[in-house]
């Protein structure tokens, strides 16, 4: 009895401590990794859309080239990325999308051609599919299938074909889903501008 | 030295007080992966490349060597029914660390590694020591033998790790940089795939055999 008091006691504390610890080290990193997380997105949206910058610089020069070249709109609710050029016409603008992937969310970004029907280039930036079968959708040779597609096809619905990967169904469709619907909201945004 | 049988764990009885025995037994005669194979998941599947392989191999070391700097401390304050239990709290605190350095500090790493930094908590070799040496031994000399396991770990997945970066794309890169290329060199998706690991790993082992693992081993038991 008094051994199992004592095991209580030594778990107890040996929980505290390392608990401390951890929240500790949360804490002490939350505003760094914070800072790399939103580098990472803004070095994602710029790739997207095209923009040159410094691939050595760290988080503040990708930050100080976003604020040159990219102005961010909300149109119904859809945020559009628009890469303006120094003689202030539009050259890209890029949507952030998300969904389910087949174990964990998968995040990309479309990115369009001024006219905002055709796909420059689309990618994943985030996934945790399968490596080897649903984790071939963030290479390029998956992606580049989408290069100049237009996102209405031709019978005048909002989506984009996929190519399904052999293998790998699940993530293929969710993929699907993801790409009409960033589509759709596309669509929808400028309907509300009246274009 | 005592005979003893080949000792799975390697925590070997007369190696306990003598800083170079354990840490010759580490690096060379018990190497987790060669010889205990131990580790073998990471070793496996991190080796894609030599920057990846060193990364880790680091990571590795210093939680190995403060998890049983730690547990060799608390050795007997540890009740000896709940000491797995506490082996892996201390063990997966400062992996948990580690991937929070990492994230803060070496963000490109730290996707590149993904979750196998975090797999870390499972790596056999850190629990393997901290059973097998850190709650027999002193602290000194845990630490020794932990430096010497993670650094033996560290060694094979650094040759693993060199062999398939430039056997599977001809280069050698490091902090971004490329070190070395061989010019035109067609892309070996074997060696840069799982099945080159199995491969390149077997291979390696046999070599360190052939150039007297065993016979050491033998002459020791």
């Amino acid at each position: 009895m008094k051994g199992s008091l004592y095991s209580l006691l030594f778990a107890a504390l040996l929980g505290a401590v390392c608990a401390g610890l951890l929240t500790a080290a949360r804490e002490l990193t939350a505003a760094r990794r914070e800072a790399n997380a939103q580098a990472e997105r803004i070095r994602h949206i710029l790739d997207a859309l095209g923009v040159a910058y410094d691939a050595e610089g760290g988080a503040e020069q990708l930050v100080q080239a976003y604020e040159k070249n990219v102005r961010a709109v909300e149109r119904k609710g859809t945020k559009f990325h628009e890469y303006v050029g120094s003689d202030g016409a539009v050259r890209a603008a890029a949507v952030l999308f998300d969904g389910k992937g087949l174990w964990g969310p998968i995040r990309g970004i479309l990115a369009l051609e001024p006219d905002r029907r055709t796909v420059r280039r689309i990618t994943f930036y985030q996934q945790e599919e399968t490596p080897g079968l649903g984790g071939e959708i963030a290479t390029r040779s998956f992606t580049q299938q989408f290069d100049g597609q237009n996102i209405v096809s031709p019978a005048g619905e909002a989506g984009l074909a996929v190519q399904a990967i052999a293998g790998a169904t699940m993530t293929s469709q969710r993929v699907q889903e993801m790409l009409n619907r960033v589509a759709r909201q596309i669509l929808e945004s400028e309907a509300a501008n009246g274009r | 030295m005592g005979a003893s049988a080949p000792n799975l764990a390697g925590g070997m009885p007369g190696a306990g007080g003598r800083p170079i025995l354990a840490f010759r037994a580490g690096v060379w005669n018990d190497n987790p992966i060669a010889v205990q194979i131990l580790g073998i998941c990471s070793a496996l599947a991190i080796t894609t490349r030599l920057e990846n392989a060193l990364v880790m191999g680091a990571g590795v070391v210093f939680v190995v060597m403060m998890s049983s700097l730690i547990l060799s401390l608390l050795r007997k304050a540890i009740p000896r029914r709940i000491r797995m239990i506490a082996e892996v709290a201390i063990i997966a605190t400062f992996v948990i660390l580690v991937d929070q350095f990492l994230r803060a500090y070496y963000w490109d790493m730290s996707k590149r590694l993904g979750p196998y930094v975090g797999l870390i908590i499972t790596n056999c070799i850190i629990m393997g020591r901290a059973e097998a040496f850190a709650l027999h031994n002193r602290p000194g000399i845990s630490v020794v033998d932990a430096a010497a396991n993670g650094l033996g770990y560290t060694f094979i997945l650094a040759v693993v790790g060199l062999v398939r970066e430039l056997g599977g794309t001809g280069t050698i890169a490091f902090g971004g940089r490329v070190l070395l290329e061989i010019p035109d060199y067609p892309r070996n998706l074997v060696l840069g795939g799982a099945p080159g690991a199995f491969i390149v790993l077997g291979f390696l082992v046999a070599l360190l055999y052939a150039l007297g693992l065993r016979k050491e081993r033998e002459a020791r038991t």
